[in-house]
């Protein structure tokens, strides 16, 4: 039987502890010389990290206070975009929206993935059928889903106002995509149903987890839902903590919808961060404004990613 | 061997097909060699202006074998072409020749310091010189440099469809714009949309009528730049522009370009405002029914604002060139310009590429004949137009061309008044 920490999924302990005998020092010169090792593999990622996302943010940080349209010398104006982003309606709704991808994510959105995971990990007729059929919207390009999404919810050419007049409920025909009602919601749709990736990073973490444990369970009577409930959704809390920082990353650079779908409208009213940025930039031509638009973005990531991490540690207590 | 032939195949059939990317106009024509030159604009072959571009780059490059030679390189998305000009210029490497759009408000591209000036080259060909209107040219010269050559400003005018127009019970095309806003409703009621309007990316179709609206009551100055935008005729523009909303198809709010004339080209609405190139899809949708779509003067509000029969246009389409260091480049880059806005080549444009080009342009009655029936309409109303006034959105800073969409799509949901929306613009404007 393997040897589990609790809170520590098997699969992580069973790794780990190897590896950690491996490593261990046993001479000062040997432990210098792993260093160096470490060092001399780490050196590549280094290099790409630091030249490809350090300094570009730490460009972006310079640029956010700068007045410049892409052409020329960018003014130095301080804090000014700060303070015009904060009035500016657009950008408020921007974050409220990009707030509400991160809420419906992880309220709706994983919710389901752990639901499909759950009924799929126990194999029941057809499931491999089912995976995959499930996470085939994950290798099609969101930007032909979101245009064939355009299509279900169109006003005149939609699949959905069609269904719903063949049906003879005329009256909930609507204008989904620019009623300002429902814009929102119908930009999400499209995330919130294609459940695949979620589905097989749950999969995976329930595979690690020894039957044993549900053998004893149901030696003592529990249901499938008790041992869910108990067994299934305790051990695989790391991978809904990652789960919640892929629906955080995801939300704060949701684009291809919004944009596709609605451009962002009716009145702003699903409008999103990227969409904010990307509109500054490349209509409005201020770019040192587009800049301190992503330095909010990055510093709203960093507290949510925090925020995550607080809520894993508090229930492994 | 059999791995090598297939990756030799897969090498040459990669390089052939990056070789063809952008190009509308294969490399060389039959002059093959010389200095090359590039032209970066919107020009696709697969629409009426870009086969002629195509075809007199043919020509030109066979008139000067072995010493110059013109590619195409087209773009078709035109806020993706002048975003594509702006990177180019601030990295210090403008396209040799691009078609851009002059913004009295934005000179960032002719302040760069990396445009051609083109005022030594015009004076030394006054005849060429005196093609171009001197307005146009005054506009576009900043320091004294004479940035680019004026392109194209082309008249947006109201295209309607007489057949609707008929089925509705009106016969004439409406002269102000409250018999517009009657006909409309008739037109509705008879099923079908009056107007196509749209909100999405420069709100074109809809900002067309709202310029119009906007110097019917307000004149020619209504909004200038300078003007303050919270004025009583941007106010009754909005108020109007919101009653056209409502007389406009279900995807009106949201839709874009493509959306909204292709409702107008099928029947789904019976009117729209645009530039010459639809002539190209009018043609080729409705064929040999074509000619049932006519062409009008905007309405006015007949109080004397503002002469009736004038046009709105779009902004003033600049073709820019990169500074040159390199003489026979700079030679190069003017030879092609020259023959570009020839008389002859001017012609072909507008007849052929229904494109008229903002050079003088003098066409024979034979040209006259092989014009659509839409273009001859245009080419007589553009003529006899008393005034020429450039579209709103064009003229506004980049910032409150980007919030049109957001304003005018509140405006049409009832969420502001016409007197808020204009309060918004004015704000966006200044900022």
């Amino acid at each position: 039987m393997t040897t589990t920490t609790p809170g520590i999924p098997p699969s992580v302990a069973v790794v780990a502890e190897p590896a950690a005998t491996a490593l261990a020092p046993r001479r000062p010169a040997r432990r210098t010389g792993q260093r160096l090792g470490i060092l001399l593999y780490l050196l590549p990622a280094l290099a790409l990290v630091t030249l490809f996302l350090a300094v570009p943010t730490l460009v972006v940080i310079g640029l956010s206070g700068t007045e410049w349209a892409g052409i020329g010398v960018p003014q130095w104006i301080g804090l000014d975009n700060y303070t015009r982003l904060f009035g500016d309606p657009a950008f408020l709704k921007a974050i409220g929206n990009t707030l509400l991808w991160v809420l419906v994510g992880v309220v709706i959105h994983t919710p389901l993935c752990i639901l499909v995971a759950l009924v799929i990990a126990r194999r029941p007729r057809g499931w491999k059928v089912f995976r995959t059929v499930l996470f085939l919207p994950n290798i099609i390009s969101a930007t032909s889903l979101a245009l064939l999404w355009y299509f279900v919810f169109h006003v005149s050419l939609g699949l959905l106002n069609s269904a719903l007049k063949l049906v003879g409920l005329e009256s909930l025909t609507r204008n989904w995509l620019f009623d300002p009602t429902t814009a929102l919601g119908v930009t999400m749709t499209p995330w919130v149903v294609y459940i695949g990736f979620g589905m097989v990073l749950f999969l995976t973490q329930i595979s690690t987890i020894p039957q044993e444990y549900y053998e004893a369970a149901q030696l003592d009577g529990a249901s499938t839902l008790r041992q869910d409930w108990s067994i299934t959704i305790p051990l695989i809390r790391r991978a809904i903590a990652l789960q919640v920082l892929f629906v955080v990353g995801y939300a704060l650079r949701s684009f291809e919808y919004p944009f596709i779908m609605t451009s962002g409208g009716p009145a702003d009213s699903s409008i999103t961060l990227s969409l904010y940025i990307y509109r500054q930039m490349l209509t409005a031509n201020q770019y040192g404004l587009a800049m301190a638009a992503g330095v909010v973005t990055l510093v709203i990531g960093i507290v949510l990613t925090a925020a995550t991490f607080w809520v894993l540690r508090r229930t492994e207590r | 061997m059999k791995r090598k032939i297939l990756a030799a195949a897969g090498l040459t059939a990669a390089v052939a097909l990056l070789a063809g990317c952008n190009s509308a106009v294969p490399s060389g024509g039959s002059g093959g060699s010389g200095t090359e030159i590039e032209i970066l604009s919107n020009f696709t072959s697969d629409v009426s202006r870009g086969k002629v571009l195509d075809d007199l780059i043919a020509q030109f490059n066979e008139e000067n074998a072995g010493k110059y030679t013109v590619v195409s390189k087209a773009q078709p998305d035109w806020p993706t072409l002048q975003q594509q000009i702006r990177s180019s210029i601030s990295a210090g490497d403008a396209p040799d020749v691009f078609l851009y759009n002059y913004n009295p408000t934005d000179l960032s591209r002719e302040e760069s310091g990396q445009l051609m000036d083109w005022s030594s080259h015009l004076d030394d060909d006054p005849e060429w010189k005196a093609r171009f209107k001197q307005d146009n040219l005054d506009a576009l010269t900043i320091d004294g440099q004479l940035a680019g050559i004026p392109g194209d400003q082309s008249p947006t005018l109201f295209y309607y469809n007489t057949e609707l127009f008929e089925q509705a019970g009106i016969t004439e095309f409406p002269a102000t714009w409250d018999e517009y806003l009657a006909a409309g409703q008739k037109i509705k009621d008879s099923g079908v949309a009056a107007i196509s309007l749209m909100t999405a990316d420069d709100s074109w179709h809809t900002m067309n009528a709202f310029s119009y609206l906007a110097t019917a009551e307000g004149g020619p100055e209504a909004y200038a730049p300078g003007t303050d935008l919270d004025s009583p005729a941007i106010t009754k523009a909005a108020d109007y522009t919101k009653r056209l909303l409502a007389l406009s198809t279900p995807d009106a709010v949201g839709g874009n370009y493509a959306a909204s004339s292709s409702n107008f080209l099928n029947g789904q609405s019976a009117s729209i405002i645009d530039g010459p190139w639809l002539i190209s899809s009018i043609q080729s949708t409705l064929g040999d029914d074509a000619c049932k779509i006519a062409v009008a003067a905007a309405p006015t509000f007949d109080n004397g604002a503002i002469e009736p029969g004038y046009t709105v246009t779009d902004s003033l389409n600049v073709w820019g060139a990169a500074k040159q260091s390199d003489e026979e480049k700079e030679e190069a880059v003017v030879a092609w310009m020259k023959f570009f806005t020839s008389n002859e080549s001017a012609v072909r444009m507008a007849v052929e590429g229904e494109y008229p080009m903002a050079v003088q342009t003098e066409l024979s009655d034979a040209d006259k004949e092989n014009a659509s029936c839409q273009m001859a309409q245009v080419i007589e109303l553009a003529n006899a137009a008393p005034a020429s006034i450039v579209q709103m959105a064009r003229g506004i800073t980049t910032d409150a061309q980007a919030q049109l969409p957001s304003l005018l799509e509140s405006l049409a949901l009832g969420q502001t008044t016409p007197e808020q929306f204009a309060t918004s613009l004015q704000t966006a404007n200044s900022q």
